[in-house]
């Protein structure tokens, strides 16, 4: 009961405020926010509620297809639940104060709300079909938040971000839809439950390796895994600040939470075949994605290398196949989840305020003309290069830790030197980190002068850094709730 | 008791913690938070000493709990603090040191206008510091080691609107960090072999496991110690690390981050003695540093910077006694030079700090004949050089002589290369650090001939300051008689860049005084800690030894002496020559070497952003037009004339009447 009310405050919300953007009733305009947060607030107490009750909901959908409507919370996929929710309300009381342009409020909100059903169903589904349809209602909302909200200074530019957005991401549901359609038809069976617990017993060796194949190529574009990353750099760019986080910090973790949940867990012989490869190129977009921020000019696809960066190492996580990786990967995916949203609501701040994000224009030093954007800028950094004792270490350090002693079945040698190569990266992260720094928020100069933030920007940003230092502090809060889910999957023996 | 001492243990890291995020949060009432950092520095000194008393008084459990230990299945985490005599005596030594350098910045700073930033940032420190230091695993020692770095970005940066000090921050930051890469593998390696964290499981496990690994993972440690304690060839952060205000160069300097790595490996002494070639590694390091600095130290224009170097090479001293301290001895040595070094170096920097205000600037040039002037500066410096030249009975002398003894215990028992190599440099460092100590004491007493006639007429009338030690300790001045001094101006040459503009007299505030004076007082009776339990060494001086070091100090101070002479500013490095000086100040021109390094890595990123455009999105560019070419040709076929799709039908019948025929 709580599952379905927490998807249909969103959904019916979503769609309201968006049928009503046709009409010319005002009201409903102006009070789109005021609804909007309501439904989020509701909703994110509905998700806590979830979390801590823990119901289930199944109920038969399309009988003909086998396919059930059924929704649970575990350990795996609460923390993102509750990232979700609470980034839901976090850009709705962002964008109070910095609306942006393009379209009717009530279209920009209902929008966000239907992004937020999606992502929340995505990761409540325990049926395979309903995991990847959850998946796709988010994509259309997101293009709309790109195509129509977007930065409108190149309008040629914003067509080809989110044009090559939705055909990119399309193209891997599709190479997905496949290989779900595969592992269900193989395993018989589309409860992500039953196809956990079985671990992939039934499945000939080949076929798991197929089947993963398909998937990680279609998941790795969501994630995404080099090569297959130069969508995103545009579409963040373009993307409102409100569509840059929840891109970054929702979009992205569902691709990874779907390794998880459809290739790790179900294919294990499968997914050990191809994890080298998949390693290889989660470290070599570490690396890749760190130097290109280390040149790159625009501070907004500067953080969007250095998400592929991040989510480099919860590939390598994923990879190492034991329960420290795991754990590492889960634990960086919230983390980076809360570092990009973070970042993006101080860039996307910054560039409303400074006309574009480029890095080569002298400008006012954060620090002399606004400290609060200033110290979120330093704090948003330092856990971005992975500075121990804030929320990027843990993952970062336990993956490189995991990819040193990977399970049997890996090759240990060259998991190793995939380690070593992944620690660079983190010195390449200091580097960009502080290149960003030294030109943005250090400096003697106070013109042309920008106001600080204020209100509710302020308190989203406070909130965020509060949860960059907590979850570093207390890295327990996610490990625990995880770690029932993962010793299930890995099938390791704790001592 | 033992619960107590659990508490205390938790509360001498988590006061400086608390008291930075508070000071942070008051950061622009500077009042407020000069309470809350000399409060939490206050508080965690009594903790400090109470875990210090417990540890020797009474049963304790030295494994104490922090926040849980991570569920991480077979990999144990348990992220346990671990107090026992070597870390509590550190402990309290770094405490006062924090107390010292909280009450001085109250003053050195007292019109900084982020002078609230700068003292919630050393609260951070220091408590980076006491985690390293009480840390009884791993992944806590990392934490530590690396928010001190990201603190030391931030104070030696404190200054951000000038560009040397931006540049130096980015440049300690970096170099360390890259140092750092080693280190973390070599963390990993350790906790891999024994599927464990906590320190004191892996030194039980690491006996039994291959040689080689450890090897292996010990030296990639001693990257990330060589780093932070700025060792060759990392070394070249530190001196610019200058930039920095100097309460900062005394925090990083004196009691933490240069020092941690001696106590990490302190720590990790029982495994680090099982490899020899780590050792020897460490020796060939530290000797090279101690020598090589040591003479930099001497030819440096800067006097803050010859204490930089000084550093250098006084922790590659300290970190020698553990690359050559028989099993036996263990790290008691090391660990002593660790606190007499907290004490003098960090007595050195305030009283240099001090006197800088009063003369407005570090080179020798302004600081020529400082003393002189400022006489109430005259004992403060005079035990800081003194202890650091190591002149009986002051601390350093003590702790020098316990690290002599050690290389001689080593090569008279073992003959191992690494106890010839660091006797020797010892050996060595010992003369060179009399003669640059002689030559900035020289420096700072010289007088020009007309002040010398000038100063026996003052002499003859009494009006000389008095510095008796109730004056030091007298009452603190009135607040309007403060003139804070403010940071340093920009300038373009080396010289100019530390020289801080003149505010006249400043008068010190009498909690800054305080704090020099009880440094100094710690300096002169330090050494008599070796009589007491607290720092785990035999109270034994091998006296051959001692006597000839105090000769070998003798001959180079009078060495010096005759090179000073007493024409032009009675520097006796100016008989170097301006060039080799200049060459000097440049450290060699070590930074050229990591500016190409760095130059290499940007034209790689350059690389790959191109390769990100022109190959990988290529493929995606490619898709869009392969589309549209399609959907231009499939237009062309639907030409919209019935007689080309009446063609298109026949084919199609021909092809089914074909195949239908051929499969039948």
């Amino acid at each position: 009961m709580v599952i379905l009310l927490l998807l249909a405050i969103p959904a019916l919300t979503g769609s309201a405020l968006i049928v009503s953007g046709r009409s010319t009733r005002t009201s409903l305009q102006g009070n789109a926010n005021l609804l909007s947060l309501g439904a989020s607030v509701a909703t994110a107490a509905l998700v806590v509620a979830a979390v801590i009750a823990r119901p289930a909901v199944d109920r038969s959908w399309l009988p003909a297809l086998g396919v059930r409507l059924q929704f649970s919370v575990d350990g795996i996929s609460a923390p993102l639940l509750l990232l979700t929710a609470a980034l839901s309300i976090a850009v709705v009381v962002h964008a109070r104060s910095h609306a942006p342009h393009g379209g009717s409020p009530a279209m920009f909100y209902g929008c966000l709300q239907l992004v937020e059903f999606g992502a929340l169903a995505t990761f409540l589904s325990r049926d395979a079909v309903v995991f990847f349809l959850s998946f796709e209602v988010v994509l259309i909302p997101m293009w709309v938040l790109i195509a129509r909200f977007g930065d409108s200074h190149d309008l040629a530019a914003r067509a080809d971000a989110s044009g090559r957005f939705v055909l990119y991401t399309v193209f891997g549901s599709t190479l997905m839809l496949v290989g779900i359609l595969a592992l269900v038809q193989a395993a018989g069976t589309a409860n992500l439950d039953k196809l956990a617990e079985a671990h992939g017993a039934g499945i000939e060796r080949p076929s798991q390796i197929i089947i993963a194949a398909l998937l990680l190529v279609g998941l790795g574009i969501k994630i995404p895994m080099w090569p297959l990353h130069t969508w995103l750099p545009p579409a963040h760019t373009i993307a409102p600040t409100a569509g840059s986080v929840l891109l970054a910090a929702v979009l992205l973790k569902m691709g990874t939470y779907g390794v998880v949940r459809l290739i790790i867990a179900p294919l294990p012989i499968g997914f050990g075949a191809l994890a080298p490869a998949f390693a290889t190129a989660g470290v070599i977009g570490i690396l890749w994605g760190g130097l290109a921020c280390l040149v790159e000019n625009d501070l907004k696809r500067l953080i969007a290398y250095s998400s592929v960066a991040h989510m480099g190492f919860v590939v390598l996580g994923l990879s190492s196949g034991t329960t420290v990786g795991l754990q590492a990967a889960l634990f960086a995916n919230v983390a980076h989840g809360v570092v990009s949203a973070l970042l993006f609501f101080l860039v996307g701040g910054l560039k409303e305020r400074w006309g574009s994000a480029d890095l080569a224009t002298a400008r006012a030093a954060l620090r002399e003309v606004s400290p609060r954007l200033g110290i979120a800028l330093v704090v948003g950094f330092a856990a971005s290069l992975g500075l121990p004792g804030l929320v990027g270490f843990w993952g970062e350090f336990l993956a490189m830790y995991s990819a040193w002693s990977p399970a049997p079945d890996r090759p240990e040698g060259f998991m190793r030197v995939l380690a070593v190569v992944a620690v660079t990266g983190t010195a390449v992260a200091a580097g960009y980190s502080l290149r960003v720094l030294r030109l943005i928020w250090s400096g003697d100069r106070t013109v042309p002068a920008h106001e600080d933030a204020r209100g509710g920007e302020w308190s989203v940003l406070a909130v965020l850094v509060a949860a960059v230092l907590v979850l570093g502090i207390a890295p327990g809060l996610v490990l625990n709730s995880t770690i029932k889910d993962v010793a299930a999957i890995t099938l390791e023996v704790s001592r | 008791m033992s619960d107590l001492m659990s508490q205390a243990t938790r509360l001498v890291v988590l006061v400086p913690f608390l008291a930075s995020l508070l000071g942070l949060l008051v950061a622009r009432r500077r009042q407020a938070s000069a309470v809350v950092a000399s409060t939490g520095a206050a508080i965690t000194l009594l903790a400090s000493s109470y875990v210090l008393y417990g540890v020797h008084n009474g049963p304790f459990t030295p494994e104490v709990s922090t926040i849980g230990a991570l569920p991480l299945g077979p990999l144990q985490m348990p992220l346990n603090l671990l107090v026992d005599e070597l870390s509590a005596i550190v402990v309290f030594g770094v405490a006062i040191v924090g107390l010292a350098i909280q009450l001085f910045t109250t003053w050195y700073l007292h019109d900084d206008d982020r002078y609230g930033v700068f003292t919630g940032t050393v609260s951070l420190f220091l408590a980076g510091m006491f985690l390293v230091v009480l840390s009884g695993d791993l992944v806590l020692t990392l934490v530590g080691w690396e928010v001190m770095g990201w603190c030391s970005y931030l104070l030696i940066g404190h200054n951000s609107r000038k560009a040397s000090a931006r540049r130096a921050a980015t440049k300690a930051f970096l170099v360390t960090r890259t140092a750092d890469l080693a280190f973390v593998i070599g963390l990993i390696i350790l906790a891999t072999g024994a599927s464990t964290t906590s320190i004191p499981d892996l030194i039980e496990a690491w006996p039994g496991l291959p040689g080689a690994t450890l090897t292996a993972a010990l030296l990639c440690l001693l990257s990330g110690i060589a780093g932070k304690s700025a060792q060759f060839p990392f070394h070249d952060w530190l001196p610019d690390a200058m930039e920095g205000p100097t309460p900062a160069s005394a925090l990083i300097h004196a009691a933490t981050m240069v020092a941690a790595g001696t106590f990490v490996l302190a720590r990790l002494f029982p495994i680090f003695v099982l490899s020899d070639p780590a050792r020897l590694v460490l020796a060939v390091i530290t000797a090279v540093t101690m020598i090589g600095a040591a003479i930099l130290a001497f030819g440096q224009s800067d006097l803050k910077r010859l204490l930089a170097y000084s550093t250098l090479s006084q922790i590659a001293i300290m970190l020698s006694a553990l690359a050559i301290a028989p099993v036996e001895t263990g790290a008691g040595p090391a660990v002593l030079y660790l606190l007499s070094h907290a004490m003098f170096k960090a007595l050195l920097f305030l009283s240099i700090g001090w006197l800088s205000v009063l003369v407005a600037g570090t080179a020798a040039v302004k600081m020529s004949g400082g003393v002189r002037h400022h006489p109430q500066l005259k004992v403060p410096l005079a035990i800081g050089f003194l202890s650091l030249a190591g002149v009986p009975p002051l601390v350093g002398f003590v702790a020098k002589e316990f690290v002599l003894g050690a290389a001689h215990d080593n090569t008279s028992e073992s003959g191992s290369a690494a106890g010839w190599i660091v006797l020797i440099a010892v050996g060595l460092s010992v003369v060179l650090t009399a003669a640059y100590c002689t030559r900035a004491w020289l420096v700072l007493t010289h007088l020009t001939p007309e002040e010398v006639t000038q100063e026996a007429a003052i002499q003859s009338s009494g009006e000389i300051e008095d510095v008796s030690l109730l004056k030091m300790f007298g009452e603190p001045s009135s607040a309007s008689e403060i003139t804070p001094h403010p940071e340093p101006a920009s300038g373009s040459t080396l010289v100019d860049v530390l020289v801080e503009p003149d505010h006249g007299h400043a008068d010190i505030h009498g909690s800054a005084r305080l704090s020099v004076y009880l440094l100094a007082f710690l300096s002169v009776v330090g050494g008599l800690i070796i009589f007491t339990p607290l720092v785990p060494v035999e109270p034994h001086i091998t006296w051959w030894l001692a006597a000839g070091s105090i000769l070998l100090i003798l001959a180079s101070g009078a060495a010096v002496r005759s090179m000073a002479g007493v024409q032009g500013s009675g520097d006796a490095a100016e008989r170097l020559g301006a060039e080799r000086m200049a060459m000097f100040d440049r450290g060699l021109g070590v930074d050229g070497v990591y500016v190409a390094v760095a130059s290499r890595v940007v034209q790689l990123a350059r690389v790959v952003v191109i390769a990100d455009r022109e190959v990988i999105d290529a493929y995606v560019r490619g898709t869009v037009v392969a589309t549209r070419w399609v959907g231009t040709a499939s237009t062309r076929a639907h030409t919209s004339k019935p007689s080309s799709y009446l063609v298109w039908l026949l084919a199609g019948l021909l092809a089914v009447g074909v195949s239908g025929v051929t499969l039948w």
